[in-house]
């Protein structure tokens, strides 16, 4: 009894992955973005990271030690979540507005963008989301290279952060 | 204590309070391009704090008029915010912050009105904001937990979860004050707070049964307990209590719950002073060494020594008083002050624990670099974030009383 208190973000986990394949990555997707929203709309206005220059970048992933302990529990990455993060570099491939989109490298990310993005919009900023680093292996980084050059940065110089950093973004004042 | 020398402090303290107020209202932790270029909650309450004593009336209510628009959704004040109100927190709930906003804006309320307060105070400014303070009223009120009647957070003064996640004596006392601040505004306006009066009586009763322990005599730090409804709370993960010395003991006294002269206090107060008062350096330490978390290294911090030189004042000791706020007189350099002072050695003691156990972040180096290059390391001192703008704030609130007391004009 006491175990399963804890173990909530466990849950979460195991919904999204069962939800995939219920429904399909798209649908998934789209739920995993409107919670993030969501749960900014109860935050309001907010800038998150640590100022790096012109970027912002967040020191540790904040679902890092989540991630891990469902892997733990679970054995490897589901393959539910690869599809997840495939879907997203494939649809993101695609998109005309690529620039705009999450550097997804867990299903967490789409959601920690989401609610990063909406509280920077009330704030009076767009967020470009420049690249992230999975919490479970340094390989598989994830880079939105439209992004990144939008930002006038080079993958370089987003790699130097990301070495003690989870993930890169930066905040644009809308006009 | 050096009257002239204080007198300098004095002037120059009013003078950094100003240029460290934002065109926008806030006050900032540290001036711009140091460690805290930023608005938290808890610093900016003080400040309002402090220009309220300096009588500069129209920086206060700027001060005020900035958190109060900053005010989340929730009804919750945040860590920290940037110049322009946005939310830049990156720690969790620090309840405190709420009350303390709520007991600024009200003594702010008392001092516009003064003697006159019936056709003076700043009554439209309290009304303009009154959904705010009923946001910020219910915010606490929802962290109450109702078999302790006491208010739970995660951090409070210390930003320290480890001893302060749960029933917090500093985050209480605020807390309450805070309550107690918004009923009185709003008997200025008219308004039905008799509800709000019931919940601050119950948090304050609780406080001195709940944090204070007779056998000690003294109050006590914290009622650790993880979640905030926990029922019963001696089920929940942490229950627990802690029981070491720490300067916001002081707190009930300080945000005027009971009385400078209640005993219960006095003997806080003597308990705070035989523990915590830094035999090498002189001044206030925070909290016991062995809690190891002093960033620089362990030693005297410059506002809570002038805190507690309040009570002296207060019930008449004039000794004590010199001693403590003499201190900081002494401590000043070109009459600025540090967050705190520790000795070299402490600090390359500190630097040691933190590179060992690999958690000396990327930026602590800049500090580290201005702690070495400072004039006094020369002399054997580490000045630690240098200036905060604080115990500026806190030493402005102390000396007037000090001189309002003990200096015939």
């Amino acid at each position: 009894m006491i175990r399963l208190g804890s173990m909530l973000p466990q849950a979460f986990m195991v919904g999204i992955a069962d939800l995939v394949q219920m429904v399909g990555p798209e649908k998934t997707c789209i739920l995993l973005s409107r919670i993030g929203k969501e749960l900014a709309q109860t935050q309001g206005s907010g800038l998150e990271g640590v100022p790096e220059d012109d970027l912002h970048y967040l020191p540790m992933c904040p679902f890092a030690d989540e991630i891990i302990r469902f892997v733990d529990l679970f054995g490897e990455r589901p393959e539910e979540f690869k599809t997840i993060v495939k879907y997203v570099a494939e649809k993101e491939a695609m998109d005309k507005d690529k620039v705009e989109c999450p550097a997804v490298a867990s299903i967490l990310c789409l959601m920690h963008n989401a609610y990063r993005k909406k509280r920077a919009e009330m704030a009076g900023f767009e967020t470009l989301h420049l690249a992230s680093r999975p919490s479970i292996s340094n390989t598989n980084l994830a880079y939105n290279e439209e992004a990144i050059e939008k930002a006038g940065k080079t993958k370089e110089k987003i790699d130097r952060i990301l070495e003690k950093g989870a993930c890169v973004f930066k905040y644009v004042k809308k006009e | 204590m050096d009257i002239i020398a204080a007198e300098k402090l004095y002037m120059n303290c009013v003078k950094v309070l100003k240029e460290n107020q934002h065109t926008n209202g806030g006050f900032y932790a540290s001036p711009p391009g140091t460690r805290y270029p930023f608005i938290y909650p808890r610093d900016h309450s003080i400040c309002i704090l402090g220009a309220i004593s300096a009588g500069m009336l129209n920086e206060a209510k700027r001060g005020l008029e900035f958190m109060l628009r900053a005010q989340k959704p929730s009804g919750e004040f945040s860590q920290r915010y940037d110049v322009d109100g946005n939310d830049t927190s990156y720690k969790d709930l620090q309840i405190d912050g709420n009350g303390l906003v709520l007991y600024a804006l009200n003594q702010y309320l008392k001092a516009t009105g003064g003697l006159f307060f019936d056709s003076l105070a700043d009554r439209a400014f309290c009304l303009q904001h009154w959904e705010t303070i009923e946001k910020a009223v219910d915010f606490i009120l929802q962290n109450k937990n109702d078999e302790i009647n006491l208010i739970h957070t995660i951090n409070s003064i210390h930003e320290y979860p480890a001893y302060e996640h749960g029933f917090e004596i500093y985050a209480n006392s605020t807390c309450c004050a805070g309550l107690f601040g918004a009923v009185e505004i709003g008997e200025a306006l008219d308004k039905d707070v008799e509800e709000w009066r019931e919940q601050a009586k119950q948090v304050r009763q609780s406080i001195l049964e709940r944090l204070y322990s007779p056998r000690r005599r003294s109050f006590i730090k914290c009622i650790r307990v993880k979640y905030k409804s926990s029922d019963p709370i001696g089920y929940d993960a942490f229950a627990s209590s802690v029981i070491d010395v720490d300067a916001v003991e002081y707190a009930p006294a300080h945000f005027g719950l009971i009385k400078e002269t209640d005993l219960r206090n006095k003997k806080t107060v003597q308990r705070i002073d035989k523990m915590l008062w830094d035999e090498e350096l002189g001044g206030l330490n925070r909290y016991p060494e062995l809690w190891d978390r002093n960033n620089g290294g362990y030693g005297p911090w410059l506002h809570f020594t002038c805190q507690l030189s309040n009570h002296y004042t207060a019930i008449g000791d004039q000794d004590m008083a010199d001693k403590y706020l003499g201190w900081v007189v002494e401590m000043a350099h070109d009459n600025l002050l540090p967050e705190h002072i520790s000795t070299v050695e402490r600090f390359e003691m500190w630097l040691e624990d933190y590179t060992n156990a690999k958690i000396l972040r990327d930026s602590k180096l800049t500090m580290i670099e201005n702690i070495r290059s400072h004039p006094k390391w020369k002399e054997g001192f580490a000045y630690v974030t240098m200036p905060l703008i604080w115990p500026h704030a806190e030493f402005i609130r102390a000396y007037r009383n000090y001189k309002q007391k003990f200096i015939a004009d």
